[in-house]
């Protein structure tokens, strides 16, 4: 059985689609669209992007709700990072 | 099943100043959302038949007309209505256990058991499979799956942080199980009553009628002892939460996920059953995560955009209707083949 690497788009996806969970996907979806280098499907879906961009990503949502973003964006992401040594952007230490 | 695909929510650590920004930053919206839970839970108990989780939704949502007017003021509130979610969608569900009765589970007759756990499974492939003819999504498909199968709006409200559906969505799904129960109880009372026993009667509502509430409402007019056998066929229901928020969850995300709160639901469950209780005491749990429950649906509700979902009610409609007869035609078929 092949294991997929977790990559930057994998942690941003999450990211959106918690947040489209959460405060819907007209908002969440606008929101990451403001991120450069990085397309976002209306499901949330990321294309491209690297530690950069998901940094930017981050501080998009926390530009609305800053401590409570946080939360939720580590919690979007943790279950993919077991064991993962991608690096991660101070938004998500 | 490779490696981890069994998996616990991470515990998220936040630094002091973390979480006191979060407090200093929430404290608006959250406040709002526990005042509009306390008036859903109000609601719920003077108004006959509504659920306050389903008056908790619309209460949120005609917030958000107020809200969204100006952006300025959604984006004060918006850390607090987030932060609600997130501290009362757990409790609410952590406390609900206190309605899965162990007790009476395994004290029931156990054909009658086997029919519930059919027509639920049926329930939720006939809602899989028509929702995509429909051209629902996944999740979407899912979440009234467990608003027809399970019990109404409380599984809707306990499902959808865990298929982690929009509010849009969330909002949706509550209120068309209510109509839908309405529109159910009738047909009940219509085409089936007059032509069965009455503790089968009891047992059709029990077994397919969408909310607890509309149950004991199909009910109230006979014997206190229907209305018991009844509430109890439904309360079957309930305790297959435990196997399908994890058989569902499974099926979304190719990994069997089981939130720390599931966890804790069954405590509370056994807790509950087995544990002799005081009844202000449990009155009191019963209103507290009536509360949490409502005030986590108030802030669901404020993130959903109103006009978008009474516009799209009627599909998902026809469809719980369609799978509600569906189901119905099933307990038809089996109710020879049991003794109730």
């Amino acid at each position: 059985m092949t294991v997929k690497t977790v990559g930057y788009e994998d942690l941003m996806t999450a990211i959106v689609k918690k947040q489209i969970s959460v405060i819907g996907s007209e908002r969440a979806v606008l929101f990451a669209r403001k991120v450069p280098q990085i397309t976002v499907s209306n499901d949330g879906t990321v294309v491209g992007g690297n530690k950069a961009a998901l940094s930017a990503l981050c501080q998009q949502y926390m530009s609305v709700a800053s401590g409570v973003a946080k939360m939720l964006m580590k919690s979007a992401v943790a279950p993919l990072l077991n064991g993962s040594p991608l690096d991660l952007p101070d938004e998500l230490r | 099943m490779s490696a981890g695909s069994v998996f616990f929510e991470p515990h998220v650590s936040l630094s002091r100043n973390e979480k006191f920004t979060m407090v200093r930053e929430g404290s608006l919206g959250f406040a709002l959302a526990l005042a509009l839970g306390f008036a859903a839970s109000f609601i719920g108990k003077h108004v006959k038949g509504l659920d306050p989780l389903v008056a908790a939704v619309v209460l949120g949502m005609a917030a958000s007309l107020a809200i969204n007017a100006r952006e300025k003021v959604y984006f004060k509130l918006l850390p607090g209505i987030i932060l609600a979610q997130s501290i009362f969608i757990p409790i609410g569900i952590a406390l609900y256990g206190k309605n899965l009765e162990i007790k009476v589970m395994l004290a029931s007759n156990p054909w009658i058991f086997l029919q519930v756990i059919g027509i639920t499974a049926l329930t939720f492939v006939f809602m899989f499979w028509l929702g995509k003819l429909f051209g629902f999504n996944e999740r979407m498909r899912y979440l009234l799956g467990f608003g027809s199968a399970i019990c109404g709006a409380s599984a809707i409200a306990i499902a959808s942080p865990i298929l982690e559906c929009e509010p849009n969505d969330t909002a949706t799904g509550l209120v068309d199980n209510t109509i839908a129960a309405v529109i159910s109880m009738y047909l009940l009372a219509t085409f089936v009553l007059p032509h069965v026993l009455p503790r089968d009667y009891a047992a059709a509502a029990g077994a397919l009628l969408h909310q607890t509430g509309f149950v004991k409402m199909a009910l109230s007019g006979g014997a206190k002892s229907l209305l018991e056998f009844g509430v109890v066929v439904k309360s079957l229901r309930v305790v297959l939460l435990v196997l399908a928020i994890p058989t569902v969850s499974y099926l979304i995300r190719k990994r069997i996920y089981v939130p720390w709160y599931l966890v804790l639901f069954v405590v509370v469950a056994f807790i509950f059953s087995y544990v002799p209780m005081p009844t202000a005491f449990s009155k009191g749990v019963t209103t507290f995560y009536e509360i949490c429950f409502s005030a986590a649906l108030a802030s669901i509700g404020m993130n959903a955009n109103i006009l978008h979902v009474f516009k799209r009610l009627f599909k998902p409609l026809v469809l719980v209707m369609l799978v509600f007869v569906l189901d119905l035609g099933v307990w038809w078929l089996t109710r020879g083949l049991i003794h109730y």
